[in-house]
């Protein structure tokens, strides 16, 4: 069966739905002026999106130079190697080790989305599908067609949601907080966080990030939502990149800055003293008769003298008989800081202790 | 007065934990104290027993003391001890003990000789040293100043040893976190000057709280309030426990200032009488405490004592006319009716005395004096089954006090008679009461004066001031400029400073190692080399001062709350060890030579602690190596081909 026409007047989604649902087997031929585009359903699947063999504008290839899969340098020797062997491009990158058969599942279907993405724009243009097989591949993908359709939708509708926000491609993103330890991000906005630096413009930033547009756009729309970057300016597009500012200070500046530093640090101290002296309690005045911590100390001496007394038979001739003797250290003869009056009865019957009068 | 009993069974209970604690601090002999429960035997006739004349003779000086109804002879109570201790020395432990043993019979209030005794008995004789700490509980069961002396010791170590320990988390949180402000400050300062002279004001700035003069608790609290958006849970905790203490300490000092009241000279209500009770008669002391209660006629600890002392005196008349002044305002106080019964038996009015000890017995009917005292009555009355009845159910409630009465009366024309000074619990209310203000400045612990921590409000205020500015200044800093870390050494940076890779963060350090790197793979080797060597060298630290400072390791290891622990801890033993005295201590302190009783089990308890921090360490870091050697393995595919690349 052929089927063709004009997308002007039976829209892409429209065409894919119907295969899919009468569950076709063929390939989809899209032509818009020099640009054309696969798409092979097997039962209504998408089966592949390119012809076998290896181009420059293979679609996979340009969707793996585009998200930094591929450097230049691999497309030489793959090119170099298919025109020796002939060999289909996927068949040369799994063979040759440069993409694990796993990656390049995943990296296939963002590629259909990609694809998907970008000829559902399309408004003019041809289409046809014959009953055509789809090519034998190295790699066998069966995508379901309204799923990838659907997210296709999805995208087109989230992108201009984006772009309403990062419309100009001359933004300056720059850093407004660094991510915190704990929070999670994806695969996109850890790739686009260590790019953003302030001095970079919003298409500088889509085009270097290993993503398709809207997978950039995606992930700095998140990382601005999340707070982490934010719109910092605008750069001309033919205007240099600044140097990052420098940090020389001149001598002069460096000299009253610090002399500022050391005065205020001076006049802190200086406030804070004062402000702890007044709110100091005031110091104790009281009488050592008054003072606990005196009459404790009275008490210990007098227990010495008993104890001495009790020992030698006679209470000792001076106070400092009772440091010689052990009983009391030398602090303690001067209780709470009061000195001591001793006198001692001719008689050795009795004593008398008391604190000194001040002065004396 | 206002009783206030809550508070008094909290610290009675207080006081029988604070016996352990007390003994370290107790290391001198006493003068006073009489035994609990003791009895005046104020109709025996004393037999002539002169003192003898050497001082280690101790059943000389025990059968003088009887003789001459002394309550102790602190004296030679002393002198027993400090010889027991040079005996002790020498190698003479039997005779230690004996001359201690004596000690505490001379002396049966005087702490210093029981602590020893328990110190020397329980690493030789466990079952020995168990029945010296029953007779010291006992003791403290009734002893108002015993249970003054340990409560007042509880909580001065349990205050300061909390307090010291969530101090040196908080310190150990400002080291740790101290990178943080540094970075901010530097990075700050590096607008207006050159990095190295940013860095050096930005260490000045941080140390500047430090040198205010605010102490090191206050300071410690503001530099945490800076950081409060880096804490963690826990950490945060720490220092709202740190600013609780501040903010609470104007109470811990006004509690010490009222436990200073029993040791107060010129305080009401006690006007240091408390030890009235251990003390001989001096009529002399009578006149000045008749003096005192009349000039305050509304303290009725003034009245008892005047009471008291007059009774000793056999002023009959005045003792009595001053119990009745107390029990007027005391009329739940049983002690009063049973020393009116006793004054009113002694005057040969049995009818009277036996109304004074019915009352008694209402007032408190588990109280053996009374029940004695009323069983001796109806004997001198020859009502024999009743007074079988009342002296069984004395020598019930206390064998003790009824075996040494019924010691002392024997061969004596009169018995001996039961009466205790007032009960703890009187003295305890009379403590928190609402007393009139005091003479003299406010009174807290001799150790605490220096420290900033102890001025009260004034403490308060500023750490509630400075908290509030430090928070406030801290997430004003952390909004303009957050510090974050590397994601590779762990280094601290900030958005100015950081490279990113991806969405890692990187330091200077580790982002040039990494631009030196020709592939990924490399570039993934050097930084997991830099950061094994980073964390190799930061481990040994660790190690380092976990084995200097105990808890310092398992507080690195976050355990908060094990490392709080093993602070306070390490903070008590060490203060018990260390600090001088503790306030109102219960001997006087003489002989200063004398060892520490109990020394050798907090020495134990500061090695245990210690061994617990370096244990707990090293099963910590066990722990952490474990972990780190698995996710090695696990990436020991990754590791080769990093390898392959190098």
């Amino acid at each position: 069966m052929a089927l063709s026409g004009s997308l002007r007047e039976f829209a892409l989604s429209e065409i894919l739905q119907l295969l899919s649902s009468q569950r076709k087997t063929g390939s989809l031929r899209l032509n818009r002026g020099s640009e054309t585009r696969v798409i092979y359903l097997l039962e209504g699947r998408i089966a592949a999106m390119r012809d076998r063999g290896f181009s420059e504008e293979d679609p996979l290839a340009r969707f793996l130079r585009r998200v930094h899969r591929l450097s230049e340098e691999q497309m030489r020797g793959i090119a170099s190697i298919h025109a020796e062997s002939n060999r289909d491009f996927v068949d040369l990158l799994l063979n040759g080790r440069y993409i694990e058969r796993e990656e390049l599942a995943v990296l296939y279907e963002r590629m259909v989305l990609d694809v998907l993405h970008e000829i559902l724009s399309w408004d003019d243009g041809t289409y046809s599908f014959s009953n055509v097989s789809p090519p034998e591949s190295a790699l066998q993908v069966s995508l379901s067609t309204e799923s990838m359709l659907m997210e296709a939708v999805r995208r087109m509708d989230e992108l201009r949601r984006y772009q309403q926000k990062l419309s100009d491609p001359s933004l300056v993103l720059g850093l407004k907080e660094l991510p915190d330890p704990d929070a999670s991000l994806g695969e996109e906005e850890k790739e686009l966080f260590g790019l953003v630096d302030g001095r970079h413009t919003l298409g500088e930033l889509v085009q270097e990030a290993p993503f398709n547009d809207f997978e950039a756009y995606e992930a700095l729309f998140r990382l601005i939502e999340a707070g982490w970057i934010e719109i910092q300016g605008r750069r001309a597009p033919e205007a240099v990149l600044a140097e990052a500012p420098s940090a020389r200070v001149g001598l002069g500046a460096t000299w009253r800055t610090e002399a500022a530093l050391a005065g205020a640090c001076v006049l802190l101290i200086l406030l804070v003293q004062v402000l702890a002296w007044r709110t100091a309690p005031s110091p104790a005045r009281s009488a050592p008769g008054e003072n606990v911590y005196a009459t404790m100390g009275l008490r210990d001496v007098r227990a010495a003298l008993e104890a001495e007394r009790a020992r030698s038979g006679h209470y000792p001739p001076r106070l400092t008989t009772l440091v010689e003797q052990g009983w009391l250290e030398p602090s303690q003869l001067t209780p709470a800081g009061a000195a001591l009056a001793y006198c001692n009865d001719p008689g050795d019957s009795s004593f008398a202790l008391t604190f000194a009068p001040r002065g004396n | 007065m206002r009783p206030n009993v809550t508070r008094f069974q909290l610290l009675r209970a207080g006081a029988l934990l604070g016996v352990f604690v007390a003994a370290m601090s107790v290391g001198t002999p006493a003068p006073w104290a009489a035994p609990a429960g003791s009895a005046a035997a104020l109709l025996a006739v004393p037999a002539v027993v002169d003192a003898p004349g050497d001082p280690t003779d101790v059943a000389g000086w025990v059968a003088y003391r009887t003789a001459r109804d002394l309550p102790a002879l602190p004296a030679q109570a002393t002198v027993l001890y400090r010889m027991g201790v040079e005996a002790d020395l020498k190698g003479e432990s039997e005779n230690a003990v004996r001359l201690w043993r004596g000690a505490e019979e001379l002396d049966p209030g005087y702490l210093a000789p029981r602590l020893t005794l328990i110190s020397h008995l329980l690493g030789r004789d466990p079952s020995q040293g168990l029945m010296e700490i029953g007779r010291l509980a006992g003791l403290a069961r009734t002893s108002f100043r015993l249970q003054h002396f340990f409560t007042t010791y509880l909580l001065y170590y349990a205050f300061s040893a909390l307090f010291l320990g969530t101090l040196a988390v908080a310190l150990f949180l400002c080291w740790r976190y101290r990178t943080r402000l540094l970075h901010v400050y530097q990075e700050m300062l590096s607008r207006r000057l050159p990095a190295p002279r940013a860095r050096f004001w930005a260490w000045i700035l941080v140390a500047l709280p430090f040198a205010l003069g605010l102490g090191v608790a206050v300071p410690a609290a503001f530099t945490l309030a800076l950081l409060w958006s880096y804490l963690r849970r826990s950490e945060r905790a720490a220092f709202l426990a740190l600013v609780g203490m501040l903010v609470l300490s104007p109470m811990a000092t006004r509690l010490f200032d009222e436990l200073s009241l029993p040791a107060r000279p010129n305080a009401p209500p006690f006007y240091a009488l408390v030890e009235l009770d251990q003390q001989p008669f001096d009529s002399a002391r009578l006149t000045r405490v008749s003096a005192l209660a009349q000039q305050h006629p509304d303290n009725p600890f003034l009245a008892f004592s005047e009471g008291w002392l007059a009774q000793r005196g056999h002023r009959d008349e005045q003792a009595q006319a001053a119990y009745e002044r107390a029990q007027r305002q005391w009329p739940q106080e049983a002690r009063i009716p049973n020393n009116l019964g006793n004054i009113a038996f002694a005057e040969g009015n049995g009818s009277q005395a036996e109304i004074h000890y019915k009352r008694a017995i209402e007032l408190a009917p588990r109280w053996a004096p009374a029940h004695y005292n009323l069983g001796q009555l109806y004997t001198a009355r020859f009502r024999y089954a009743e007074a079988s009845e009342e002296i069984a159910q004395a020598t019930a409630l206390d064998f003790d006090l009824v075996r040494g009465l019924q010691a002392r009366s024997s061969g004596q024309s009169s018995p001996a008679l039961a009466e205790e000074w007032l009960e703890p619990r009187t003295q305890w209310e009379a403590v928190f009461g609402e007393n009139p203000a005091h003479p003299g400045a406010a009174v807290m612990p001799p150790a605490w004066q220096p420290w900033f921590e102890s001025r009260g409000l004034a403490v308060a205020i500023w750490t509630l001031l400075l908290c509030a500015l430090g928070i406030a200044l801290g997430l004003i800093l952390h909004h303009t400029l957050p510090a974050r870390v590397c994601g590779n050494c762990a280094a601290t940076v900030c958005r100015r400073c950081a490279t990113r890779r991806r969405d890692q963060v990187l330091c200077e350090a580790c982002a040039a190692l990494l631009s030196t790197a020709t592939t990924p793979e490399f570039g993934r080797l050097l930084l997991f080399k830099r950061r094994r060597e980073t964390r190799r060298r930061l481990g040994q630290v660790r190690t380092v001062m976990a084995v200097v400072i105990p808890g310092f390791g398992v507080l690195a290891y976050d355990r908060l709350l094990v490392g709080w622990f093993v602070a306070t801890c390490t903070a008590l033993t060490v203060f018990l060890l260390l600090s001088g005295h503790a306030p109102f201590p219960y001997d006087p302190r003489v002989f200063a030579e004398a060892p520490r009783p109990l020394s050798g089990i907090v020495l134990a308890g500061l090695a245990l602690t210690y061994f617990l921090s370096l244990f707990t360490y090293l099963s910590l870091h066990g722990r952490a190596r474990e972990a780190d050697a698995s996710v090695d393995t696990s990436s020991g595919k990754a590791r080769e081909r990093l390898k392959r690349a190098a």
